[in-house]
């Protein structure tokens, strides 16, 4: 059971996803742009943060940078589109430890809660 | 599944009638910014467009509409590169313009699946049983075969009348038809049904055929009137069943080929990429040649198109280094290129290439020929990594990928676990039923894994009576989830001989990836706790570590 922000700009996305990690058992806070993504994230605690890296209002890169210049520590988690190493290693550049590549699969809730198992036994 | 989930559940299924609802409004609104688009050039249309395919791309596949996700996010990927790359985006005469044409009129499938895995819920789980109906006139060889039958997951119907058969396939459409070519002494009877259903009524089922003759004639004969096998009499339940599920296999199997590009002139690679990725092949490209190893671990494809020339090392340098790679050996290496002399050709060929493409060449003609070597490749490949007796992965090949996904794991630290099984007292039913029997079991819980594990999840059979998985992103208490329910389910199975019936279990040992540095490690680390599992009583699961 794991507390986590999902930042997604995509209403249907972002209550799918909401929902998908709901029945998962998970604590699901969403916020819809990176901006107010950032903000929450250094409010309040959470095991992670789902970031979309390419959301059309603010772009997740910006948004995860932001957070490392602030001095955040926690988990950030990029939903990418594409995994080959280059399009990740920016994603992992802008400041986030794993990604997930666009379109989520079946198996994305364990996606999730391995990255958080991973990031907490550091 | 809690009453919770079950709530959120139908909430997701809400949500689904919701897209799908909207959908065709979505499609309409995406048809008319394209339009002002294409007219006006301006930035709120194209933003407008963005916004949509994002949205498209990210929750398509969820609802089960992977063809729309598949298309929206290559549009959306095309658009945002020519973006990056302060390239001009027309929507007119490029990559993109196609795909938003195909999101524009895309139907989805009467009732969409949702793409979540909830599986090892009894009401859920995809069920694996296959109908099989038999037209045999000898009843007891019949009823024998279908006893048989029923132990690896095929749900039987038997007829002895033609007609009677013929109307009961109309209606009811079975997964397989079995079918005796001599009925009632009418020699080739068989055939005729076969040839009616198939032929006359249009009914396409894969089947097989019990036949008499062997010769070249005989098997003509059958092939024209629709055979996909022949079996010639008598037919060991065993035999029948490698061949239907062959058979199956092939009818069900989606030609999902992976294909790594690799040319230094990144816009033609994307474009190629984007090529075959229309025709439903799946592409990754690269334009930096020593990222290749990465590439190839990352992909696995079936499959390698590169150009001949490029400043860091030729094509031909390049293919010689892959197949210094045992493993890799065996994967199709394309060159597409605009050289002509045949003795160039020859001299690429020779180090390792498989096929040389001389540009300019059609889109059809690319992946056409793309397609038909992976297919090829593909085959060859199960061949020689596949146990024939279970279909899984054999001993070496497991130890290939654990050598993999753990240097995958390290690099992305997304951890899986790894399952060693180990049937109770398997000799015992060698010794006192036989090996054929034993056979039938091994490919029973062969079966068993192959149905109830994820696509994304690796089995293989060491060899003997003992199993091995990888489960990808999987914990180890998430694991032992897993191995239990298999190994309830095992148990629960009866076998039956002609005079017995008995039943099984199977011991389990787990281990996670995290903290190993190599195969050894983690098979011993496995080992360890199946021995532990087998010395506190068999039956039960244990992990590595944990007491």
């Amino acid at each position: 059971m794991a507390k986590i922000l999902l930042v997604e700009d995509d209403d249907m996305i972002r209550k799918m996803l909401d929902l998908r990690l709901s029945m998962k058992g998970h604590q699901v806070e969403t916020r819809e742009n990176g901006k107010l993504g950032y903000e929450e994230a250094l409010a309040n605690d959470y095991d992670a943060v789902l970031m979309d890296m390419h959301m059309p209002v603010m772009d997740g890169h910006e948004a995860a940078s932001t957070l490392r210049n602030e001095g955040y520590k926690g988990l950030i988690i990029a939903v990418t589109a594409s995994v080959m190493a280059q399009d990740t290693d920016s994603a992992i550049q802008s400041g986030c430890n794993f990604f997930i590549a666009k379109p989520v699969g079946a198996d994305f809730e364990q996606q999730v809660e391995t990255y958080i198992e991973s990031f907490a036994s550091v | 599944m809690t009453n919770d989930n079950e709530a959120f559940l139908e909430q997701l299924r809400e949500l689904q009638a919701l897209f799908l609802n909207e959908l065709p409004g979505i499609q309409h609104e995406l048809a008319i910014h394209l339009e002002a688009y294409r007219n006006q050039n301006n930035d709120d249309s194209l933003r407008a467009i963005l916004k949509i395919l994002h949205g498209l791309a990210g929750s398509s596949s969820t609802f089960g509409c992977d063809d729309l996700g598949f298309m929206s996010r290559e549009a959306e990927r095309d658009i945002i590169y020519k973006q990056n790359n302060h390239e001009a985006v027309d929507l007119i005469h490029c990559d993109a313009a196609d795909f938003i044409d195909k999101v524009i009129h895309y139907r989805p499938a009467p009732k969409p699946e949702l793409n979540i895995y909830t599986a090892f819920n009894q009401d859920e789980k995809h069920d694996q049983t296959k109908t099989l109906y038999m037209l045999e006139d000898n009843e007891t060889y019949a009823q024998n075969m279908i006893l048989q039958l029923s132990s690896y997951n095929y749900e039987c119907q038997h007829f002895s009348d033609p007609e009677a058969f013929v109307e009961a396939v109309k209606e009811a459409k079975p997964d397989v038809l079995v079918v005796d070519i001599q009925i009632d002494q009418e020699e080739d009877k068989g055939l005729q049904v076969l040839n009616h259903i198939k032929q006359t009524l249009g009914i396409e089922i894969p089947a097989v055929i019990f036949t008499v003759r062997t010769d070249f004639e005989a098997m003509l004969q059958a092939e024209r009137s629709g055979a996909n096998a022949f079996l010639a009499k008598p037919v060991e339940a065993d035999t029948l069943v490698y061949e239907i599920d062959r058979l199956l296999e092939q009818h069900d199997h989606s030609e999902h080929y992976k294909v790594l590009i690799i040319d230094d002139d990144s816009r033609l690679a994307k474009h190629h990429s984007l090529i075959l990725a229309k025709a439903g092949i799946e592409s990754h490209y690269i334009s930096d040649p020593t990222l290749t190893e990465q590439a190839l671990s990352d992909v696995n494809p079936d499959l390698i198109l590169m150009d001949i020339y490029m400043p860091k090392c030729n094509g031909i340098e390049l293919a010689h280094i892959i197949r210094f790679h045992p493993q890799y050996v065996h994967i199709p290496i394309v060159f597409l290129s605009t050289e002509g002399q045949i003795s160039k050709q020859l001299a690429a060929l020779r180090k390792g290439g498989d096929d040389f493409l001389t540009k300019p060449i059609s889109n059809e003609h690319l992946c056409e020929a793309i397609r038909i070597r992976a297919a090829r490749s593909r085959r060859l490949v199960d061949m020689m990594n596949k146990d024939s007796l279970s279909g899984l992965l054999k001993h070496g090949c497991m130890q290939e990928r654990l050598s993999t996904e753990l240097k995958r794991a390290k690099r992305t630290h997304a951890n899986f676990s790894f399952v060693m099984i180990d049937i109770d007292h398997f000799k015992r039913v060698n010794d006192e039923y036989g090996h054929l029997t034993g056979d039938r079991v091994i490919k029973s819980l062969a079966r068993l894994l192959q149905t109830r594990l994820r696509a994304i999840d690796i089995a293989a059979r060491y060899g003997g009576e003992e199993f091995a998985l990888i489960l990808l992103n999987c914990s180890t208490s998430n694991a032992k989830n897993i191995v239990e329910e298999l190994r309830e389910t095992f148990a629960a199975q009866t076998f039956s001989t002609e005079q017995h019936n008995f039943q099984l279990t199977f011991s389990a040992g787990i281990a996670h990836s995290s903290n190993m540095d190599g195969p050894v490690a983690i098979n011993q680390a496995a080992d360890e706790a199946l021995y532990l599992a087998k010395n506190s009583g068999r039956n039960q699961t244990k992990i590595f570590g944990e007491d």
